[in-house]
């Protein structure tokens, strides 16, 4: 079963809500981080350290949200446009730890993501793969 | 980027083409699934914890657009291991995600 290519606003709802964790996902890895980098040179002391940190556990409990999601998406749309929307999860993340770490990350770093991003949407969008059998046989992107 | 910095980050794909490959294994090899399934799960801890490693090195707006280079390793993987076909879209798509990460590379990080 073939759809068409725009999804509809509940699904464009549920991309927008899985990108938003898929970003949280990596902010909350990178505040744990660093709150338990301070422990670097110890290395046990420091996953040690991740484990006491609710960061690490906001990351970590959100995978299962995130795999419901991604499932649900593929109940309602193609997995390339999926995957395309998807890729989006690059360049969102890098603006939130601009905003919200106040990361500082040169031009070049932006150039280099705008061909990830288009790179990753390219692999993944395969036009062969639009049924919905096929669709759920196929795992949640790669990526951080 | 450091060495180790680079180091940590290679380490880190390559753990996750290797979930990712024994995911796929465990769905084609009914006869071994569960077992494949557990060392999957084994590879994410391990990568997880690669991950926050990397995080402590990097600024997470660099580092999560590296680990775009699994799109491209875990192609090349399913080329090798599975005899998957990399066609003119996908080659294309590796060539920008290898431009994208040498760019990203050369950036002051």
């Amino acid at each position: 079963m073939t759809r068409s290519f725009a999804p509809p606003p509940r699904t464009l709802t549920l991309f927008a809500i899985l990108l938003s964790v898929d970003v949280t996902v990596l902010l909350a890895e990178k505040v744990a981080a660093r709150t338990a980098g301070m422990a670097l040179g110890h290395e046990s002391t420091f996953y040690l350290q991740l484990t006491q940190i609710w960061w690490t556990w906001l990351g970590v409990g959100l995978g299962p949200v995130q795999l419901f999601l991604w499932t649900k998406i593929l109940k309602k749309t193609d997995l390339s446009l999926a995957y395309c929307i998807t890729s989006l999860c690059y360049p969102l993340t890098m603006i939130a730890s601009v905003a919200l770490l106040q990361e500082q990350i040169g031009w070049q770093a932006w150039v280099g993501a705008v061909f990830v991003t288009f790179g990753a949407a390219l692999i993944g969008s395969d036009e062969k793969i639009s049924g919905e059998k096929e669709a759920f046989a196929q795992p949640m992107p790669p990526g951080p | 980027m450091t060495f180790i910095a680079a180091l940590a980050i290679a380490i880190t794909i390559s753990i996750e083409t290797l979930e990712q490959l024994v995911f796929k294994t465990a769905s084609k090899l009914s006869a071994y699934r569960k077992y494949l399934l557990a060392l999957g799960v084994a590879f994410h801890i391990c990568q997880l914890g690669a991950w926050f490693f990397v995080l402590t090195l990097l600024p997470l707006g660099i580092a999560a657009p590296l680990m775009g280079a699994t799109y491209v390793t875990v192609a090349i993987g399913s080329r090798l291991v599975f005899g998957e076909k990399i066609d003119k879209r996908r080659a294309i798509g590796i060539a920008a995600i290898i431009i994208g990460l040498a760019i990203i590379t050369r950036s002051e990080i």
